[in-house]
């Protein structure tokens, strides 16, 4: 949450300084706009990220960002993917770097999924956003709470009865042994 | 070999047909089911949550069969000075060993049958989750490890405590102070040396195990080296307890 306060606050500043700086030559595109999906189900996320510019890029950082605007507006977007953040060393002038995401949405409900890119020399370059790819998460559909409930009850019951079953015949077999003995009382 | 399967066969017989154990094997499922609705009802809409309560459903399983198989092997030997029935059982023609790891095994019986009644319960809950193979796996490595360990620590006590309260106290306590590890909070335990005692200690690098498998969905190759300390632990304390069980003392200390 105060990463994603951090990253928001950082990337909304140095836009609005923007013409300070130098002019803007990245762009982040998805060919997603919408995932619909289910909690636990693995997505993959391409991106690209262009260089307009005339000149190279310096390193960059990009960081997938989950919004979650049905709360306060951030999800923890490390529960959703083994890695949020991934470094380019450059990118050419005119050239597109192709990264991806596998993020398994770990919670139902609607997200706004993004990715930031922003430059390790604050500089260099205004941060920028990819456009939201709205990510519709169903929940896990095989967390069958009808097989559950006929685990839960099956399983005692059955060793209740296998255990009723063991001890009947064992009151059984005792009662055949005292029946034999002259003392029949011993089986009592 | 055949003497050891004499004696385990007639403690395995003394537990699980003559004994209690199938009421407690029901309540252990009782327990199980309460847990797993609770968990299936409330995490629905959570993923995160139900790999949690995945992982404490297993953890309930190896807690109830580890601390079973410790009550049965803490009895083993001081059980049977307690009721006077030892010096019967040293006139046998019996190595000392051959009956302690007799009734160990049985002793271990009761982490199995904790595990084969968890199953169901692990199918459902991991299917749900996708992670089915990683839930019977863990559990199952981890509850061999935790049950044999425990299992033989209270063996230990047993050949060597005059009563039965001392040797059930004693591996209760030893076992609490081995889990203790893992009660001190994440930040503390994360540097090397917090790491280095979260490999060593058996019980704290095997709850590792379980969540990195079950939460973080980490490689199992990856947590092997987390595995070292438990069995080796294991190894250990085998061996201390087939050395001390080959002369067992019909009364420690006097």
């Amino acid at each position: 949450m105060i990463r994603f306060t951090v990253l928001v606050g950082v990337a909304c500043g140095m836009m609005w300084s923007a013409p300070a700086q130098a002019a803007q030559t990245l762009t982040v595109t998805s060919d997603r706009s919408s995932v619909t999906t289910q909690a636990g189900s693995t997505t993959f996320l391409p991106i690209a990220i262009s260089n307009t510019g005339s000149e190279p890029s310096g390193p960059l950082v990009a960081h997938l960002l989950v919004v979650d605007p049905a709360s306060d507006g951030s999800a923890d977007a490390e529960d959703w993917t083994g890695q949020l953040t991934r470094r380019i060393e450059s990118i050419a002038a005119g050239a597109t770097t192709d990264l991806s995401w596998d993020i398994k949405p770990i919670k139902t409900g609607e997200y706004f999924v993004m990715i930031a890119v922003t430059p390790l020399d604050p500089g260099e370059t205004p941060p920028v956003l990819s456009p939201n790819i709205v990510f519709d998460v169903s929940p896990p559909g095989a967390l069958a709470f009808g097989s559950v409930i006929a685990v839960s009850s099956l399983v005692p019951l059955t060793l209740i009865t296998v255990d009723s079953i063991m001890r009947r015949r064992q009151r059984r077999r005792l009662g055949l042994l005292s029946g034999a003995h002259p003392d029949s009382s011993l089986g009592a | 070999m055949s003497l050891l399967r004499v004696v385990a066969s007639e403690e395995l017989t003394d537990s699980w047909v003559r004994g209690w154990s199938l009421p407690i094997l029901a309540g252990i499922a009782g327990v199980l089911s309460a847990s797993a609705l609770a968990m299936a009802y409330t995490t629905q809409n959570n993923l995160l949550d139900a790999k949690e309560g995945l992982n404490v459903l297993v953890k309930l399983t190896l807690g109830a069969g580890v601390a079973l198989s410790v009550f049965a092997a803490a009895d083993s030997i001081s059980g049977e000075r307690d009721r006077a029935s030892l010096e019967q059982l040293l006139l046998t023609p019996i190595r000392g060993s051959v009956l302690v790891f007799g009734k160990l095994i049985a002793a271990w019986s009761w982490w199995l049958a904790v595990f084969v009644v968890s199953l169901p319960y692990l199918w459902v809950l991991g299917t749900g989750l996708g992670i089915r193979s990683r839930a019977v796996v863990a559990s199952m490595v981890v509850g061999l490890i935790f049950a044999a360990l425990g299992g033989a620590l209270a063996s230990l006590f047993s050949v060597r405590a005059r009563t039965n309260a001392t040797s059930i106290g004693a591996s209760i306590l030893v076992l609490l102070l081995l889990a203790a590890p893992g009660q001190i909070p994440g930040a503390v335990m994360r540097g090397p040396i917090g790491t280095a005692v979260r490999a060593v200690d058996p019980i704290t690098a095997g709850l590792e195990v379980l969540d990195r498998l079950l939460i973080s969905e980490a490689r199992l190759g990856a947590v092997v080296p987390w595995l070292i300390g438990p069995i080796a632990w294991m190894l250990i304390v085998g061996y201390l307890v087939f050395r001390v069980s080959s002369q067992i003392p019909l009364e420690p200390g006097a």
